[in-house]
């Protein structure tokens, strides 16, 4: 049954008497983008002699179409490791990057002035403060040596003193 | 139940894998003959309407995504027209064989007499030419081409490695090709 969209499909194609005996190339193509053309041929082929395909070529074309769905399917595959891959790939760049901007952010936007005066005082007091314990530890240390020094001395002239008394 | 939208889930991907293949195997035993009927018609050569004709039904199951479903006859004549169209380009030829000498060569399985005739002058051709062929592809091509017999039953006749049989009917049909085309 020939709906409306058929016809005017029929109408706007212009499907005129085609020899389908005598066909031309321009007559072919257009029966290769039309489907009623294409399906009167296919009758015309029928009624006229049809010719019978070799035994082989069924075998052929089902071993052909399953390899192409093997290929495919590891074709599917790798497409789909490959994508993992970009998108594993496109996060780490995201994180690279929002890193590199968190660091800049900090560098650039963080008050610089108040910290330069504070860091130096801290600095400072810290290295003053070791200067003076470490000046006090060798002023002990030298004060302790004196007087083990002098002791010595000491003990040395009572020593030399009473040995002159006993001669 | 093929052409409904693809779904996740790896079963009924292979369901509608087996789908396909099923529905690829009914477009071959359905409209096999009238494919090569028309890549034959078009192409004017046995071995090329043979390729065609492959390429038509491959292109068929690549595309089944596509089809609707609604008329498959016209659909799979369509594919075979186009790819007999880039085939008359590619060989430069502007010319689509004429009514007389399409029937000067065509076969035909109806049971009647005229076509009995054409059926037999197709195999008297395909016999003379595989007559032209050297051993041993003479013996391999009359087996395969004209005998219509399989690569096994060819292998236990020859007692040959299943491999060397098929890489001489391979060659002995690129060489019938290039005879059918002199001719």
């Amino acid at each position: 049954m020939v709906t409306e969209e058929k016809q005017i499909g029929f109408t706007a194609c212009n499907h005129k008497n085609i020899d389908f005996k005598n066909i031309a190339l321009e007559e072919l193509e257009h029966i290769a983008s039309c489907e009623i053309c294409a399906a009167q041929y296919a009758g015309f082929i029928e009624k006229q002699a049809m010719i019978k395909a070799p035994h082989y070529l069924k075998d052929n074309i089902l071993k052909k179409s399953r390899a192409f769905s093997g290929v495919w399917n590891i074709n599917k595959h790798i497409r789909l490791q490959m994508s993992w891959k970009r998108l594993q790939m496109f996060c780490y760049g995201m994180k690279i990057g929002l890193a590199m901007c968190g660091a800049l952010a900090i560098l650039f936007l963080v008050p610089v002035g108040d910290s330069q005066q504070k860091e130096p005082a801290v600095g400072v007091n810290f290295i003053d403060k070791m200067n003076r314990e470490l000046r006090e530890f060798s002023d002990n240390v030298l004060e302790y040596t004196d007087l083990l020094v002098l002791n010595s001395d000491a003990n040395n002239k009572e020593d030399i003193s009473h040995d002159k008394e006993k001669e | 139940m093929i052409f409904q939208t693809r779904s996740s889930g790896r079963q009924e991907e292979e369901v509608e894998k087996i789908d396909c293949d099923n529905y690829l195997e009914h477009l071959i035993n359905a409209y096999g003959n009238l494919v090569f009927s028309i890549c034959f018609r078009l192409a004017g050569s046995y071995f090329d309407a043979e390729d065609l004709t492959q390429d038509t039904f491959l292109s068929a199951y690549k595309n089944l995504h596509t089809f609707d479903g609604k008329n498959d006859k016209a659909w799979v004549c369509r594919i075979a027209t186009n790819k007999c169209l880039d085939y008359l380009k590619r060989a430069g030829r502007n010319v689509v064989p004429m009514e007389d000498t399409y029937f000067n060569e065509v076969q035909c399985n109806k049971p009647s007499p005229e076509e009995y005739v054409l059926e037999t002058d197709m195999k008297q051709e395909l016999y003379n030419l595989c007559s032209h062929l050297k051993p041993p592809y003479q013996e391999i091509a009359l087996d395969y081409f004209y005998y219509e017999k399989d690569i096994s039953e060819i292998v236990k006749q020859s007692g040959k490695n299943v491999k060397t049989i098929q890489t001489q009917v391979y060659r002995s049909k690129i060489m019938l090709r290039k005879l059918w085309r002199k001719e």
